[in-house]
């Protein structure tokens, strides 16, 4: 799925969020909550029901009041990838699916690299087979595999797939989500819901040239690949211009979602290649470092 | 201006009918083409531009218009057409028949009657190119003996002229290697059309064949 050299030149890059979230330790990023960590953080009262042999004695023998002391930690996040297989990813020349794929593979690596826990959640209209993993690279074979597995198919529904992804993992972490973002309806509102719940928003659009710019005229019969629903059209220009320019009020809505909760938006074209759009615009949005 | 092989209605009627084929091809060729897009959400907006507009019956009417030039083009090639008048169109040709002795040879073919020679073959080939000459055309028998027998061919638009050619003698000594200079001389020949020689080609051995004339190709 990636070669040798491509992964050789991934080794050097990690995946990175701005939020401190608690979370077990193990990890690399220092979090601004304490926790049962090593370096020492910061003094804060004693109340009722806190652990005593944290509680800092000789600052009590001096002055006679309890103090409790708080360590620095680095929480170990679990980074989970929301993998989109319905029928729309099926477009493209290559495929959207193949790309997404080959994209979900190369970030898991990094983060198996680093050490992060990953966990590749596919979904459709609902959530499908997951996968966790975790623990250094020689894990990777089995997550590239699983990838290798799935086709694309179904119909899409961010709102289910959102309710169950709540329900399913209550622990927050750094949700990167790899899709075309092509629902039915609009997938504004789920992606909200689960910013709102806490998780970190790192959206991977995935794009096909024609998705945003079609090169079709004359009269022509569309077909959605998921629903399988007809439209009659005769295009021409302003035709075309017309719908990339909603496809563009689409992206800037998911756009202006992630810059409002902390997270980012990355477009990548799937005529790019997979090395170029790492080092490129993931770089530059600050989702790899 | 006329039209060698058809008549005007003949013409037109025949044009009439493979433009009719032609446009109703191009009429029924307006399928749809079929393409699996990953969402119909964005073509809605789309569809609200265009939806005043309406669909054009012919999207390309130059393609149809060379189409349909072509097509007459090529109908007016096969019915030959003719500048002038049909009365002023036609052609002299001249038809050598060889009546020497060479001709006396028994045919290759046989029939069940009796055994024909080379001269029943070159009566039939000339028959046979007498039919297929335009009827307006003329046709200058020439038999060839010491010297050479002409005869003006009159031919009717529904026969040719079998009395002509049947009334050829048997063969004769030589055929004459030197022809007339006025039966070739194009100056003679109002519109000059096709010579055509039915024959052995063996000439006396002692003669030599001269070129008719020095004018001619």
């Amino acid at each position: 799925m990636i070669d040798q050299a491509l992964l050789e030149k991934l080794e050097r890059l990690a995946l990175h969020w701005n939020r401190s979230l608690p979370g077990s330790i193990g990890g690399r990023k220092t979090s601004r909550f304490p926790g049962p960590g090593q370096e020492f953080l910061d003094h804060r009262n004693f109340h009722h029901g806190d652990d005593l042999r944290s509680v800092n004695w000789r600052a009590y023998l001096r002055l006679d009041k309890l103090f409790l002391k708080m360590f620095q930690i680095e929480p170990r996040l679990p980074v989970r990838f929301l993998l989109d297989v319905s029928g729309s990813m099926s477009t493209g020349s290559p495929a959207k699916i193949e790309y997404a794929k080959r994209l979900t593979a190369a970030l898991c690596y990094i983060g198996l690299v680093r050490l992060d826990a990953i966990c590749i959640q596919p979904f459709r209209e609902s959530l499908i087979e997951s996968l966790l993993c975790g623990g250094g690279r020689h894990r990777f074979q089995p997550a590239a595999n699983f990838l290798s597995s799935f086709q694309a198919e179904g119909r899409t529904s961010y709102l289910q797939v959102a309710r169950q992804f709540a329900s399913l993992y209550p622990q927050r972490g750094l949700l990167v989500v790899i899709s075309d973002f092509l629902d039915d309806e609009d997938a504004s509102r789920p992606l909200q819901y689960l910013a709102e719940f806490g998780h970190e928003l790192l959206l991977l659009h995935i794009i096909a040239p024609e998705d945003r710019q079609p090169q079709w005229d004359g009269d022509m019969e569309l077909v959605d690949s998921e629903s399988g629903r007809h439209l009659e059209l005769s295009l021409d220009q302003n035709a075309r211009h017309a719908y990339t320019q909603a496809w563009d009020a689409h992206a800037r809505r998911l756009q202006d979602l992630a810059n409002r909760n902390g997270g980012k938006y990355v477009a990548v074209p799937t005529d790019t290649q997979i090395e170029e759009a790492i080092f490129g615009p993931l770089v530059q949005s600050g989702g790899l470092q | 201006m006329f039209l060698l092989n058809l008549t005007a209605v003949e013409f037109l009627a025949i044009f009439t009918a493979l433009s009719g084929i032609v446009v109703g091809l191009y009429l029924l060729n307006r399928s749809r083409k079929k393409q699996v897009v990953s969402t119909l959400r964005f073509w809605t907006a789309a569809q609200q531009s265009i939806a005043t507009r309406q669909r054009r019956r012919i999207q390309q009417p130059l393609s149809l218009l060379l189409q349909l030039l072509s097509l007459l083009l090529l109908l007016l090639a096969l019915a030959q057409l003719r500048f002038g008048s049909r009365e002023n169109s036609s052609r002299d040709h001249v038809l050598l028949l060889d009546t020497s002795s060479w001709m006396a040879a028994r045919s290759a073919q046989k029939t069940l009657l009796a055994e024909k020679t080379l001269l029943d073959d070159a009566k039939a080939k000339a028959r046979a190119y007498l039919k297929a000459l335009p009827s307006t055309d003329r046709v200058m028998l020439i038999r060839s003996r010491h010297s050479p027998v002409r005869h003006y061919v009159e031919r009717d638009r529904d026969r040719c002229s079998v009395p002509s050619i049947s009334r050829v003698p048997e063969p004769l000594p030589s055929i004459c290697s030197r022809p007339s200079p006025s039966l070739t001389n194009p100056s003679q020949v109002s519109n000059p059309g096709e010579i055509v020689y039915i024959g052995t080609g063996r000439p006396d051995p002692a003669t030599q064949l001269q070129k008719p004339c020095e004018s001619c190709p």
